[in-house]
């Protein structure tokens, strides 16, 4: 029964992970751009939540995913638009850059110590099933992330923006000689990143409910070994290996002895070289040889 | 053909491209008429794919202008030259091979100018190439050459575009592919569409154009019309560079059968 | 392709022109790192510190430089070879005694012995690079964006190793004690060491070859080089050099975490190379300076204004978001760096620039 419990609480993580990891696979889909600043965007949020506290909770969630949004708009026109043409190192240095700067600036502003979201705290309480013991926050995030999820994928699959999208992420150049505008599509990545950094953010905040200036990062660099691993190529391989190191790190911080557990950051780095390595295209995508990286 | 009567849809002047040091296109000029077929041969590494890929701001132009309806193109990006009408068959098809042949014929309606007829414009399509209709939920990558070529022409046309630009349609292509291209191509020439032809194949192409430059090192060689592409003499000396008039003035081809003579067969390759 | 050049460079030259090709790319670096040296000790304790701490951090981005400078691929982990460098040292250096009571988990031969500042120095270098040459086998057949990733990915298990394995370091604790033998003359001489490293590797047959191999790798492959192998010397040499200069920084701050030689300090030395020009020595030379010198400006100004908390050491964040804002700024407008990614030529000199010099 035990091994049941840590399986839902590892889906729930894993739900969780593969919503951030579709926005960064989505913006490196139609801009070839690793945004290393993605993690900020939850940051953003976070204390945007907090600074709303005694708000009414739904118009504190709209207020944070505006932010968030207008973060990731931002981030987009004055740092990255101007860098279309330029190197990927370039691109990766500049994001970097805005990571930092964003880190600074809520540094500054709410200081290194953390700041209470207070945020949908009742999800917290747990209902029983025999030896079961199941967080309504669990069921929030497998709900919430599958709802999502689909959303997105019919989004992609039936709607213009979303053909344009997976047509810019198969190759840029011949759905600009199409006529697809390639703003248009950018646009559309960020602002669903943003929409889905803040899913995330809202279904994070009852169990992490401290936020720091570090707080996306540490969310987002997971969710970027994820989306290495699985494969950057394609929003689909990008999610489940979104998925795959929610769930991975979940079930093995639950099985691992004390002292090992420790390494775990050490051997998800190296799998991300190892695939970097091997299998530059990911585990989760058919094709071999098709690495952009 | 007349020629002379008609307005010019599509002016290149003066038109220089590099990559980085080495010059690709070098001052070229053409011009081409509403409604005319103009095919440019030339051999390898002339500069043709780099003409359509300027006109369609693929690639950065150093120096000079291209002009749609008498409107540069100059400030212009991919996007809005798609368009503004002119609509590009690259290379080696370039389709979504990921994508089903409907979904690459949506994204070829993108530059569609007028909100209305999109069904009538697939129609036509489905119409001229039945292959297309057949395999409309099939993803593109399954088609063989042909077909994907065949798929790539539709998704240009559904835009309705003014200039039709076409690159290398027959390459890879076997020769009663060549023909259903061809056939193709006609049946868009009658519906008065303007066709730029960049072709390996010189003979055929020539043949099918209106007037055809020949290209070499990124200048223009020489300018040929249809009834050139039955004169041997005539066409080795425009790709080969000898004096065409001397040759043009000489005019009875001796020895024998020349090897260009033979069908789909490029003087370039012997 | 840049071959004419390249024979240039390895023909015979008389001497004198090889004295004036070599004199003054490598007079640019050598006077800046004196004139910082020597000025710092007309200033009061604290901006002596700053700018000691300014000449340390340059070495830092000079071993950076000399693998990303020559290859032309971005480094995000060359701070796991400052870190190492600097554990290695930073260990060594406190006392045997103090160690056994202090940190009683350290393997023996670590917690039973101490080593003197040279020996210690020396000590970093190797650490670093033989850590970069572990890394490097499997990282140099990476580029771009792969290479970024997995770098980053570098640095994340350095931390995890340092902060966790309590048998090599103090874990998540800092290590105390350590002579604070870095001042002004060791400063500079450091800076000044690994600045003539750079250079006679850039200047070298090696370093030619790989900056070769970057112009055009195909054409590179074709002539015989081998660019696994040259970016792997680079690498190597780099993170030996990134070693030397944690181990000399260690003893400047006289106390080590790991949290010291993490993202900031990563974000910091990518800055300094990114706003000097990451394509050559001078470039790595003037960033590190520059933003240093930006940096305690920025720092003085806002003094003042800031309340001092526990971590006096950590720069503050103001001046954290104005190197962020520079650094992009530099990025869009001047993607080659304020030195426009050349060395040092003897036309510029005789320009307005001579001041500098």
């Amino acid at each position: 029964m035990k091994y049941v419990q840590y399986l839902i609480d590892a889906i729930a993580l894993g739900s969780l992970y593969a919503l951030v990891a579709l926005g960064i696979g989505l913006v490196f889909g139609v801009m070839r751009i690793v945004n290393l600043a993605h993690g900020e965007l939850l940051m953003a949020g976070g204390y945007t939540l907090y600074e709303t506290n005694g708000w009414p909770a739904v118009l504190r969630v709209l207020t944070a995913l505006a932010v968030v949004i207008a973060v990731a708009l931002l981030m987009e026109r004055l740092a990255l638009r101007p860098l279309r043409r330029a190197s990927p190192t370039t691109t990766l240095v500049m994001t970097f850059a805005v990571s930092f700067l964003l880190r600074s600036i809520a540094q500054k502003r709410w200081s290194a110590q953390g700041k209470t979201m207070n945020l949908f705290t009742d999800l917290n309480q747990a209902f029983t099933i025999g030896e079961l013991r199941i967080k309504y926050l669990t069921i929030a995030a497998v709900v919430v992330g599958g709802v999502l999820l689909g959303a997105v994928t019919l989004f992609l699959d039936r709607t213009d923006l979303g053909l344009q999208m997976r047509a810019t992420a198969s190759d840029e150049r011949i759905a600009q000689a199409l006529g697809v505008r390639a703003n248009h599509v950018v646009v559309g990545a960020f602002v669903i990143a943003g929409v889905l950094a803040t899913a995330a953010l809202v279904l994070f905040a009852p169990q992490r409910p401290v936020v720091t200036p570090d707080f996306g990062l540490q969310i987002a660099i997971l969710a970027l070994v994820g989306v290495v691993v699985g494969g950057m190529d394609k929003p689909s391989s990008a999610t489940l290996g979104g998925f795959f190191i929610g769930f991975a790190n979940s079930m093995l911080f639950s099985l691992l002895p004390k002292g090992q557990r420790v390494f775990l950051d050490s051997a998800l780095y190296g799998l991300v070289i190892v695939v970097l390595l091997v299998r530059p295209s990911g585990l989760f995508q058919r094709e071999t040889v098709t690495s952009r990286l | 053909m007349s020629v002379q009567a008609t307005r010019p849809i599509l002016e290149i002047d003066c038109l220089s491209v590099r990559y980085g040091s080495v010059p690709a296109v070098r001052e070229l000029s053409l011009t081409v008429a509403a409604g005319e077929v103009v095919a440019i041969v030339g051999p390898n590494g002339a500069g043709k794919t780099t003409v359509l890929s300027a006109v369609m701001r693929m690639v950065a132009w150093s120096a000079g202008d291209v002009r749609l309806d008498g409107e540069s193109l100059r400030k212009r990006s991919s996007d809005e030259v798609a368009r503004r009408g002119i609509a590009l068959v690259p290379e080696g098809r370039q389709i979504f091979a990921d994508l089903t042949v409907h979904e690459n014929l949506r994204l070829g309606m993108v530059a569609r100018r007028s909100r209305t007829g999109a069904a009538e414009a697939l129609d036509a399509v489905f119409e001229q190439f039945p292959i297309v209709k057949t395999f409309l939920d099939r993803p593109a990558g399954l088609l063989s050459g042909g077909q994907q070529q065949q798929l790539a022409i539709a998704r240009a046309i559904v835009a309705e575009p003014d200039v039709l630009l076409l690159d290398e349609p027959s390459l890879g292509l076997a020769p009663t592919v060549i023909d259903t291209v061809f056939a193709a191509l006609a049946a868009i020439r009658e519906s008065g569409r303007t066709i730029v032809l960049v072709e390996q194949r010189a003979q055929r192409a020539i043949a099918f154009a209106d007037r055809t430059y020949v290209l070499a090192d990124g200048v223009v060689r020489d300018r040929l019309v249809a009834a050139d592409a039955t004169d041997a003499e005539r066409l080795r000396a425009a790709y080969f560079g000898a004096d065409t008039r001397a040759v043009a003035g000489a005019g009875t081809p001796t020895g024998g059968t020349p090897k260009v003579g033979t069908p789909a067969d490029d003087p370039v390759r012997r | 392709m840049s071959a004419p050049e390249t024979t240039a460079l390895v023909g015979r030259r008389p001497a004198r022109l090889v004295l004036g090709r070599h004199l003054v790319p490598l007079a640019g670096p050598v006077a800046l790192t004196i004139v910082v040296g020597v000025a710092s000790s007309a200033f009061s304790d604290s901006v002596q510190l700053q700018l000691h701490t300014a000449l340390v951090t340059t070495a830092m981005v000079v071993g950076l430089s000399v693998f990303s400078g020559n290859s032309g691929i971005v480094s995000f982990g060359h701070v796991s070879f400052v870190g190492v460098g600097a554990f290695a040292a930073g260990i060594m250096s406190m006392p045997a005694q103090q160690k056994a009571t202090v940190f009683p988990e350290l393997f023996g031969f670590i917690r039973d012995n101490d080593l003197g500042n040279v020996a210690s120095l020396a000590l970093g270098a190797l650490v670093g690079g033989i850590f970069a040459l572990v890394v490097g086998t499997a990282l140099v057949r990476l580029s771009g964006l792969g290479a970024g990733i997995a770098t980053f990915a570098v640095l994340g298990i350095t931390r995890n190793v340092l902060r966790n394995w309590s048998g090599v370091g103090p874990g998540a604790k800092a290590i105390p004690s350590i002579p604070q033998t870095t001042g002004l003359t060791q400063a500079t001489v450091a800076l000044l060491v690994c600045i003539g490293v750079a250079y006679a590797y850039q200047a070298s047959r090696w370093g030619r070859r790989l900056r070769a191999s970057r112009e055009d790798p195909a054409a590179a492959r074709g002539s015989g080089i081998g660019v696994y192998k040259e970016r792997l010397i680079a690498f190597a040499l780099s993170g030996a050099v990134a070693g030397f200069a944690g181990a000399v920084y260690v003893h400047l701050l006289g106390s080590v975490s790991v949290d010291q030689v993490y993202l900031e300090l990563t974000f910091l030395t990518l800055a300094m190379l990114v706003v000097g020009g990451i394509d050559s020595l001078w470039g790595a030379v003037v960033g590190g300076l520059f933003v240093s010198l930006l940096n305690s400006l920025l720092f003085e100004g806002e003094k003042g204004l800031s309340v001092v908390g526990i971590d006096v050491t950590l720069p503050a964040s103001s001046s954290n978001i104005a190197i962020a804002v520079v650094m992009m700024i530099v990025i869009l407008v001047r993607p080659r760096g304020i030195t426009g990614g050349r060395e040092l030529r003897l036309r510029a000199l005789r320009r307005p620039r001579r001041a500098e010099g």
